[in-house]
């Protein structure tokens, strides 16, 4: 498999793992571990050393307080990246305009596990040049659309979900755009992508995909090869329909007072086919007035759906989203209603650790998703904010079963949520809530873990074809759901599972390979349970019989 | 988590007190009803007035950006926002590869507008910079960030709030367009000042900017680009030097609720003025700040935080000369800004000629600080200046100028109400004027008259503006001299004639005639003044503000000389429209 190789940048996500940060022990742990391990290897250019390339690395998991490395290429091809501390990296040239031939990687760079004072060399790579892909979109009068965003997909049926992320991709005053650095494929190019459409961006109202199509069924196929530029792949976009007011009233369910000062949520409903629906929401900058009167104009044709979003530590929410469809003409007359929902008041409380002081992160929230038993597609999410006094306050809810997640800016660092306390009992599935209920005594304890798992697979009894790729999932033992705490195995075999709490784990190694695939093997997996100890690494040597029967 | 760059739109909303080009129709203030929301409505054109579609127009409350709303004017270029409560509110159209076309302050004095005006906005097609980036050997340089700075506008000012920048990288070719640039004078560097930190990897940024044509910073080519303009062939020839880091860490003294992280600022200098800013984000958690790919030369170093409790808190700017060596372990440390507070008294008539007259609407009312930037202390980066911005009162009246800078301020105020004048700005008494052998006082008796002195964070209150019912109003007409049409611009001036008013600030304006040679000037305190008339001079722009600086002494002696001469005086007697004045005009 092609992939390309891009400068390593990780889009600063908010990641929603159930862990949180902790910053005088992270500290402590970076500034203990010395740093003198090196990586080096060879980058080529269609098998020629290639000089001057820069090559970086970053952690597998970044986080606000990781460190990142570089190093250039000398004229035999060779790269050395010295000082690096032990942990999970990704390593992987920065070359736009290439890329990486090499099949076993994914596209963010290849993954080394690296030990303290470790020399680990071989992480080669060899490049190929990309293709290009460069047009001009325009309107049907022939005006440029500027700043519009060009999304490149795979041709593939199966695959077009997934869309890629390479240089080049808005179009600039002219309307120009010019991609860069493509594995060769065969794409279909488009602009107006629902998921990348921000506020401004009214111009494009339909994905139109080259050259003017607005079914990808229609779409023109572009091939791409090693080096090669497909130009005036243009793009002509059709006249938008035209827009309609929509207003209407926010009132209390109860009373009919009207409710003041909230942003409306507007969700466009889109019907793909018989069964599938996408829902996609933007954000508009609308509120209800006095009179909690609002007024959203410049809305098409299209289905919808109106609720709102109250400020935060209030309890109102309302009763049930409006659907609502507009056709060739203003809408008017919705009604909102909201009622006040239920409330549930909590504490973060951190377990620490004989040795560690316990520091609140500075930004902390819990993301409370209810589920209604009586419609289980339904759920609805709150985000609560945790003060520096360890409260939190989430209102609005519906009634249903609770799950809380606690969220933190930075990943995993040294915390978990250990339990759910209510009232002082254990919530094992979630807290009920009642309609219009007050949920108070609810604790969220955070136990201190960084414990972690060093590993190796060994594999036996043959090796693993060119193409395969080594994953590891964890579980707490006795349970039958992963944590999403896997890893991936580098190429050496190696793995690295950190910041876990101490206990017992099932580990289970897994090997996947498309040459397996086609000749319909199932994957093969093996299991081993490990136990974690606070603030050590637990070191684990498991075997990969190839061999042995996929029943596991 | 929160990536807020806020200080940028913090100076711009400072920016679009000057930069907004529109034009407010008449107000017909007798008659408006204060209590009732309305709405602000009006079309964007081009510089050929040409309707510009899909321009997002923001309609945003003056230091209150919960108040206000957005549309997008339609294909005739209109726009309508509504839902607004009285207040005075900015108003910004933005269309990608237009800019602002720069207010003219003595065109359009106000910088603000209210609940039923209509304006025009025009917007103009920004300049094009276009070129490619290679190494000596003729490679391309690939996804390199080139930048444009706009070292001075095209009436050859450096701007007054920091230089503006623009960055595009290259493509696979090497080739960079960077659009959407006002019109005035530009270097361009490719590479070089990275930021270091955890998640992405800069090729470049640990090298040194290579300014075009292929020079250090002091030795780069200025190019100038007008509206609509492009400039093709700017290219750069890539020197691989490695530049040095700058690092330490940024820190708070005041505790913060919800602790946002850091903005540093790297602030470079030249002969004393500055030249570029470089920013990087210290994130709540993070081990500190490192800027890489810095060369050799003069900086000052910043860091800001904002809360929205509280406002900005910035450290006293850290001066650092790099040459040769990396600069490690630098600790600032952020403080909260100056502040002033104060109060806008309302002093009724009880003539009866002024009887039946609308109040001025506080929630109209802006009062902005105006800093002397010709003493402002020499390592303050200019753009710290942008961060205080103008204000309006509560509902009795009360006020706070936040996140001030130190440096010497004057205040602009004015009532917007037809037989209202801005009678004082003042400190308390206690404050004593000052004596020709004492220093002057940090805060006047006079605020309008002379500078308040404002350091590093300091918290004052019981500045005192002073609104008083009784103004007068004139309309007139310039009238050529015979056989001659007048042509170019003209200012109309007022002047106090009595001498014991001779060194009331308050008592002296100016207006541009329009086109045809008519003028207004309102808001005027009864008394007696001299009538003056004169030709703009090339440098004579923003004449209101310069009216009222301070040092201008010696101007506005000359006026009231130019008027003693002229012998051309009028008196307004409190509530008193003059209309129809012609003023003859050599």
């Amino acid at each position: 498999m092609k992939v390309s190789s891009h400068a390593l940048i990780l889009p600063a996500l908010v990641l929603s793992v159930a862990c949180l940060s902790q910053r005088a022990n992270s500290q402590a742990k970076t500034e203990s571990k010395t740093a003198d391990a090196a990586v080096s290897g060879k980058v080529t250019i269609k098998g020629k050393p290639a000089a001057g390339i820069v090559v970086g690395m970053r952690m597998s998991r970044p986080d606000d307080f990781a460190k990142t490395y570089k190093a250039k290429t000398d004229s035999e091809g060779v790269y050395r990246i010295t000082k690096v501390a032990s942990g999970s990296y990704l390593v992987a040239p920065v070359t736009p305009a290439f890329v990486v031939a090499d099949s076993a990687n994914s596209p963010q760079g290849q993954s080394v596990i690296i030990n303290e004072s470790e020399n680990v060399d071989g992480m080669n790579f060899d490049l190929v040049p990309g293709g290009v892909i460069t047009g001009k979109v325009t309107n049907s009068e022939g005006h440029p659309l500027i700043e519009e965003r060009v999304t490149l997909m795979p041709a593939d049926e199966s695959n077009q979900r997934r869309s890629l992320s390479i240089s080049g991709m808005t179009t600039d005053d002219r309307g120009v755009y010019r991609i860069f650095g493509v594995p060769a494929g065969r794409y279909k190019v488009s602009v107006g992508d629902p998921r990348f459409r921000g506020m401004n961006r009214r111009k494009v109202a339909v994905q139109t995909f080259y050259p003017d199509a607005t079914d990808v069924a229609k779409a023109g196929v572009i091939n791409v090869e090693e080096g090669s530029e497909a130009n005036k792949i243009d793009i002509t976009v059709g006249e938008a329909p035209q827009g309609y007011s929509v207003t209407g009233r926010v009132v209390d369910g109860d009373s009919a007072a009207p409710v003041a000062n909230v942003s409306i949520q507007l969700t466009t409903i889109e019907i793909i086919d018989a069964n599938n629906t996408r829902r996609s929401s933007e954000y508009i900058d609308v509120r209800s007035d006095a009179q909690g009167q609002f007024r959203l104009p410049n809305i098409r044709p299209g289905k919808y759906e109106l609720t709102i979003y109250p400020p935060e530590d209030s309890d109102v929410r309302a009763e049930a989203p409006v659907k609502f469809d507009v056709f060739d003409q203003d809408v008017s007359g919705l009604i909102v209603r909201t009622t006040h929902g239920a409330t549930l008041t909590g504490t973060v409380v951190f377990e620490g650790s004989k040795n560690n002081p316990v520091q609140i992160p500075a930004q902390m929230w819990i993301m409370v998703y209810t589920r209604n038993e009586g419609n289980p597609g339904i759920s609805s999410g709150r985000t609560a904010r945790v003060k520096p006094d360890g409260t939190f306050f989430a209102g609005g809810l519906s009634a249903g079963i609770a799950n809380l997640n606690v969220e933190s800016p930075m990943p995993n660092r040294g915390f978990t949520l250990a339990r759910i306390e209510r009232d002082g009992v254990v919530q094992t599935n979630g807290i009920q809530i009642q309609n219009g209920e007050h949920v108070s005594g609810v604790r969220l304890v955070m136990t201190f873990s960084n414990g972690s798992i060093r590993g190796v697979v060994r594999v036996e009894n043959g090796t693993l074809p060119p193409a395969a790729r080594m994953m590891v999932q964890l579980m707490k033992a006795g349970e039958q759901m992963p944590l999403p705490r896997g890893a991936e195995v580098d190429g050496r075999g190696h793995f690295l599972i950190e910041a876990l709490p101490p206990g017992s784990y099932e580990l289970r190694v897994i090997a996947y390979a498309p040459e397996w695939q086609q000749q319909r093997r199932p994957p093969i997996s093996a299991k081993q349970i490990v136990t974690v100890n606070e603030g050590a690494a637990t070191d684990v040597t498991m075997t990969l019989d190839l061999t042995a029967p996929p029943n596991q | 988590m929160k990536r807020l760059f806020l200080s940028f739109s913090c100076a711009a909303i400072a920016l679009s007190f000057l930069a907004v080009s529109a034009v407010a129709q008449p107000q017909a203030d007798e008659t408006s009803n204060d209590s009732a929301k309305g709405s602000i409505n009006g079309r964007v054109v081009d510089q050929n007035g040409q309707p510009l579609a899909n321009a997002m127009v923001s309609v945003r409350g003056y230091g209150n950006t919960q108040r206000g709303g957005t549309a997008a004017t339609d294909r005739e270029g209109n726009f309508k926002v509504d839902g607004l409560d009285p207040f005075a509110y900015i108003v910004t159209a933005t269309l990608p590869t237009y800019i602002a076309t720069p207010r003219d302050p003595d065109a359009t004095p106000l910088g603000f507008f209210r609940v039923g005006d209509t304006t025009r906005i025009e917007l103009m097609k920004g300049g094009v910079i276009t070129g490619s980036v290679k190494r000596a050997n003729g490679d391309p340089v690939v996804s390199v960030t080139v930048r444009a700075y706009m070292i001075r506008d095209n009436k050859g000012q450096p701007p007054r709030y920091g230089i503006p920048m623009r960055a595009r990288q290259t493509d696979d070719r090497g080739v960079y367009r960077i659009y959407g640039l006002v019109p005035g004078s530009y270097i361009v560097s490719a590479g070089g000042l990275g930021n270091v930190n955890g998640y992405s990897i800069d090729q470049y940024g640990s090298d040194v900017p290579t300014y075009a044509p292929s020079s250090p910073r002091d030795a780069a080519t200025e190019v100038s680009v007008g509206s609509g303009e492009e400039l093709a062939n700017v290219d750069i020839r890539y020197r691989e030097e490695l530049g040095h880091t700058v690092s330490g860490v940024a820190s708070s003294a005041v505790a913060t609720d919800q602790p946002n992280g850091f903005n540093l600022t790297l602030t470079s200098t030249l002969n004393g003025t500055s030249q570029a800013n470089y920013t990087f984000f210290q994130p709540p958690q993070a081990r500190g700040f490192a800027f890489s790919g810095v060369p050799d030369g003069e900086y000052d170093v910043v860091a800001q935080q904002y809360s929205p409790a509280g406002g900005w808190i910035v450290s006293e700017p850290r001066h650092i000369q790099v040459r040769g060596a990396d600069i490690t372990g630098l600790e600032l440390i952020a403080k909260a800004l100056a502040s002033i507070a104060g109060s806008i008294m309302l002093e009724e008539s009880k003539l009866p000629e002024c009887a039946g007259k609308r109040r001025p609407l506080l929630s109209e009312t802006v009062i902005g600080p105006w800093h002397n930037e010709k003493t402002v202390p020499k390592d303050q980066p200019p753009f710290l200046y942008g961060m205080g911005g103008p204000t309006v009162p509560d509902k009795d009246g009360s006020f706070v100028l936040r996140n001030l800078a130190p440096a010497q301020y004057r205040f602009n105020v004015r009532p917007l109400a037809k037989y209202w004048y801005l009678k004082s700005i003042t400190w308390p008494s206690g404050t004593a004027a000052a004596s020709p052998k004492s220093p002057a006082p940090d805060r006047p008796r006079d605020a309008a008259r002379n500078w308040t002195n404002i350091r590093t964070s300091e918290r004052w209150t019981g500045l005192t503006v002073t609104f008083a019912e009784g103004a007068g109003s004139m309309r007139g007409q310039i009238d050529p001299g015979e056989g001659k049409k007048s042509s170019g611009r003209v200012f109309v001036y007022l002047s106090p004639a009595e001498p014991d008013k001779a060194e009331d600030i308050v008592r002296y304006f100016v207006s541009l005639a329009a086109e045809d040679g008519s003028f207004a000037l309102t808001n005027l305190p009864p008394g007696r003044y001299w009538v003056t008339g004169a030709a703009a001079g090339d440098s004579d722009s923003n004449m209101m503000s310069k009216l009222r600086l301070p040092d201008e002494t010696e101007l506005r002696a000359k006026l009231r000389r130019d008027g003693e001469a002229a012998k051309l005086q009028i008196e307004f007697k409190p509530c008193q429209n003059v209309s129809d004045y012609h003023l003859g005009f050599k």
